[in-house]
């Protein structure tokens, strides 16, 4: 049976040739004179030799070199290795994999020709460009109506900037990695990523603040919220990854989930280790809104004190915790 | 002869006013030798370090070695006595000193040493006309025994519980001393200052009622001197927290809004507005609060009562930007100062309240005391809501109050803020 060696990169795991063992003896080396010529500088001039005999079997012998010949299934060097599909040899810092080439390879991914869903934002330079100023817009609008100096012009001008600074340097350094990842940067294509997920992210934060305005003691709010946080999140890091990788869609939403799960591992590591710090500043909801009507939720003055039974069992915990 | 006379005249005074100096220096230096023997310097002293945490100043009172002082010379003993003892420092080295009895309203301390003086003062009731010279004494910031002349001033009218104003300075360390008159007879106990030669004092009467409780046949000192602690404060709320904010409650308008204000005569309102050509708003503060404060330890205060209005108006913000001033001064963190070893971190509710006619939103902020049983500090924030270029802004701060106590008046606040 004829097999096939792949040559294997032992660091980055990547192949580098395969060679079809057709019959006869295959010399293997860094010397030139080699029929496979390894560009190690651990491996010997002539290394090792590849017999396939009569019976179809294949052998590799280790000619007396300086790193000698490991099996990857067996400790220490070995003299010889009879091959088989699956068996996998050390010389120097290259592995040697043999493969039966019968074995099936998966079906060829389908090629794109036209972008689908959001995609087709990307591949649109008007498109990207009106999905940028878009959300420059917002975040200066969002800036004015939430600011009450004289000067709230300037300030608005000046979160502008940083906005803009902030969306370059984040498409930038994701231009970068698509530079190296798939050969072309795509920076407007990230900016325009960035715009699509702060775009959400603003209008959250308004949802937000309503919702906790009128639902102050909503307990359902603050997880869904982190849901919501969590999802835009694992957007960003998808939608950046659909620009700068080969990665199928399930592969880069699987990465974008466990970007986000990492980062929010952390964040409850860092909350945690926190949570018996001291301070004498108190954390309370301070958001008003204009509503005031009859729809909105209020309870009565006499029912404020179970909101000072809660915290008395609060306190009172905190204070016996110690 | 206008000239002639007028010389003869200030010569007169020139006279006059070198002998009322050689007089005052004589009784001055009369006193300080007369007295300074009763007098003892007092330290707080960390057993673990061997380092001295609080200095004052005390006094024998009688010959059986029982010296007064203030609450807050040894209060770092009372909290933490496992960790502390009290040493009194006398010409002969150092001798211990048990507490006896406290009395934390009015910031004295009863302790017991077992040295037999051979001098001491006598407490007994005192009158003293406005202007009397007095003599107060103590260690400054030990320096050594020192003595400072000065004048009384009168009790202090915008207190719940009386406290002598003296003329004079009283500097730290001297906690816990004496003021006396010429004749040796105690006026008050040095308590505080306020800087610039404004100190004040706790009147003999307050000493003589404590030491007269410690030298009843059947005394026997509190088990828990922090249970204790906590009682006297919980009594002490309890005579002036009982009718405030109640129906007969002044009322003060700010704007379209009614709010509450002065709701004790020892309590003291200002009023303050900010104005300025480069804000597109204004804000106008009405503030009340105590003059009194009970020291508990180190940097905690607690005993007092603040009530601060702001009333916020514009005239060319949109709703949208002055909601976000609302909510900026809403958020605003005016709670007070509070040490771990004391009290918990606050924790905080907010709801939107009703009341008969007015929207409010509320935030209610409580944290309690680690040591004295059941007490708490308590901000109420609240602002009402409608208004679409004004607002008010009012935030209620309670401390060292049980929970009872702001149930009640968190209620009352809330109903007490209205629209006109």
């Amino acid at each position: 049976m004829a097999l096939i060696v792949e040559v294997v990169d032992s660091r980055g795991g990547s192949v580098k040739e395969r060679v079809r063992l057709d019959g006869g003896s295959l010399n293997v080396g860094r010397g030139y004179d080699n029929d496979l010529i390894l560009d190690d500088l651990y491996v010997d001039a002539r290394h090792a030799r590849i017999d396939v005999n009569a019976d179809g079997s294949v052998e590799i012998e280790d000619l007396g070199s300086i790193n000698g010949l490991v099996a990857l299934d067996t400790p220490g060097r070995v003299p010889r290795v009879i091959a088989r599909p699956g068996t996998q040899v050390r010389i120097g810092r290259t592995i040697l994999r043999f493969r039966d080439p019968s074995e099936p390879v998966p079906p060829a991914l389908q090629e794109r020709t036209k972008p689908a869903g959001i995609s087709r934002l990307f591949d649109n330079g008007g498109l990207r460009a009106a999905a940028f100023i878009a959300a420059l817009t917002m975040a200066t609008a969002y800036t004015w109506f939430g600011s009450y100096e004289r000067d709230s012009g300037s300030t608005a001008v000046a979160v502008a900037v940083v906005f803009v600074l902030f969306a370059v340097m984040w498409a930038g350094i994701w231009a970068v990695a698509s530079r190296i990842v798939i050969n072309r940067f795509n920076f407007t294509s990230h900016l325009a990523a960035v715009a699509v997920v702060a775009i959400p992210v603003m209008l959250f934060t308004s949802i937000d603040a309503w919702a906790t305005f009128l639902f102050p003691d909503n307990p359902l709010w603050v997880p869904f919220g982190m849901v919501v946080w969590s999802g835009l999140f694992m957007l960003s890091i998808a939608l950046h990854l659909s620009l700068s990788s080969t990665m199928d869609r399930l592969r880069r939403w699987r990465a974008a989930v466990m970007t986000t799960g990492a980062f929010a591992l952390m964040m409850g590591l860092l909350a945690y280790a926190g949570r018996d710090a001291f301070t004498d500043v108190p954390e309370f909801q301070g958001v008003i809104k204009p509503f005031s009507g009859q729809m909105l939720p209020a309870i009565d003055v006499s029912g404020f004190s179970d909101v000072l039974a809660e915290l008395k069992e609060e306190a009172d915990e905190l204070a016996t915790d110690r | 002869m206008i000239r002639t006379s007028a010389a003869a005249m200030a010569a007169l005074l020139l006279h006059s006013s070198c002998a009322f100096a050689q007089e005052s220096r004589t009784a001055t230096s009369g006193v300080f030798q007369r007295y300074a023997e009763q007098i003892v310097k007092i330290e707080v002293v960390e057993t673990g370090s061997a380092a001295r945490v609080s200095v004052g100043t005390g006094f024998f009172v009688d010959s059986n070695g029982t010296v007064v002082t203030n609450y807050h010379v040894i209060s770092e003993y009372v909290h933490d006595p496992e960790r502390h003892r009290i040493e009194l420092i006398g010409a002969d080295g150092s001798t211990p000193l048990s507490v006896r009895a406290v009395d934390v309203v009015h910031d004295l301390a009863v302790l017991r040493s077992e040295l037999r003086p051979a001098r001491h003062f006598t407490l007994a009731p005192v009158a003293v006309a406005q202007g009397e010279r007095l003599y107060s004494l103590g260690h400054p910031n030990d320096l050594g025994l020192s003595i400072v002349e000065g004048t009384f001033n009168g009790h202090l009218q915008h207190t719940l519980y009386p406290k002598i104003h003296f003329t004079g300075s009283i500097n730290p360390g001297m906690s816990g001393g004496p003021t006396i008159s010429e004749d040796g007879r105690v006026v008050g106990i040095n308590v505080a200052t306020s800087g610039e030669q404004v100190s004040f004092l706790v009147p003999v009467e307050n000493a003589i009622a404590l030491v007269q409780l410690e030298s009843a046949p059947d005394y026997q000192p509190p088990d828990s001197m922090l249970h204790e602690i906590g009682r006297q404060i919980t009594e002490y709320q309890a005579v002036y927290l009982d009718g405030m904010f109640d129906d007969g409650a002044k009322t003060v308008e700010l704007g379209p809004y009614r709010a509450v204000t002065e709701p004790a005569p020892f309590f003291r309102c200002w009023g303050y507005s900010t104005r300025e050509r480069e804000l597109p708003y204004e804000r106008a503060s009405h503030r009340c609060a105590t003059d009194d404060y009970l020291f508990i330890a180190g940097n905690q205060r607690s005993g007092t009562v603040q009530m601060t209005h702001q009333l916020l108006t514009t005239a060319s913000l949109s709703r949208s930007r002055f909601y976000a001033l609302y909510s900026a001064v809403f958020s605003e963190d005016n709670t007070p100062i509070g040490v771990e070893e004391h009290v918990t971190k606050w924790r905080c509710g907010t709801r939107n309240v009703r009341n008969q006619s007015t929207p409010v939103r509320a935030v209610l902020c409580l944290r309690r005391y680690r040591k004295l049983d059941a007490l708490y500090d308590a901000v109420l924030k609240v602002a009402v809501l409608g208004g679409s270029d004004t607002g008010l802004v009012s935030t209620l701060s309670l401390s060292g109050v049980t929970h009872e106590s702001i149930d009640t008046l968190t209620q009352r606040y809330l109903e007490r803020i209205t629209w006109r």
